[in-house]
């Protein structure tokens, strides 16, 4: 028998069109910016990396291009490119993080939580529940 | 710091209960169950928001496949 404590359970939420998804809601701002959106993060453990759609980081002041390059390739061997920008997240319960997140050069359709958020809380899924639970210390 | 967080079940109820085919692929600004700007310059978005008043604006993604049947990977 293995037991991990979670601090807070959520319900996944609907999103049109991809239906019920473990999904967080926070604010992001540039590490040292004054500028926050909210925007939400489905998580996806077959993401090594997060993604975020790049237009989203001119709202924070932030030129995309200046970013390291990162290339994604997806399951069907599609590049997607992206720009590497340190940012700041900040989600109700789970409090403040700091994370280099991939901002990609075209549009995508949804931002994605990867194993590089996975590393910094812990994060168990029940899909017939359709709820996840988080904790903020991995 | 960051700001308070805010309250958005009704920006996610709009989101439950909208399918928002016609933004397909464009960002939404939502205030509430109003879409106050939508388009593709996120610094123009944040300023549409800005010059509303709205302090942290709720930018949310419309699926670019919106209104086509078919399963969702991550990317």
């Amino acid at each position: 028998m293995v037991t991990v404590k979670y601090d807070d359970q959520f319900a996944y939420r609907y999103l049109h069109p991809i239906g019920s998804v473990p999904a967080l809601l926070f604010a992001v701002a540039a590490l040292s910016g004054s500028t926050w959106i909210d925007v939400t993060g489905c998580l996806d453990t077959g993401a090594g990396r997060s993604l975020f759609d790049g237009r989203l980081v001119a709202g924070l002041g932030i030129e995309l291009l200046d970013g390291r390059a990162l290339p994604f390739f997806t399951n069907s061997g599609a590049l997607v490119e992206s720009r590497v920008h340190a940012v700041q997240l900040n989600h109700e319960s789970l409090g403040r993080f700091e994370l280099e997140v991939p901002f990609s050069t075209s549009p995508i359709s949804r931002n994605l939580l990867g194993r590089d958020f996975m590393n910094l809380v812990q994060v168990g899924f029940r899909e017939r529940q359709l709820t996840f639970l988080v904790t903020a210390k991995p | 710091m960051p700001p308070a967080p805010r309250d958005r079940q009704r920006e996610l109820e709009f989101l439950r209960t909208h399918s928002l085919e016609e933004y397909a692929g464009e960002i939404i600004v939502l205030d509430g169950d109003e879409i106050v700007a939508h388009g593709h310059d996120g610094k123009q978005l944040v300023e549409a928001a800005r010059n509303r008043g709205i302090d942290v604006p709720f930018l949310h993604l419309v699926d670019l496949n919106c209104g086509q049947e078919g399963v969702r990977m991550g990317l």
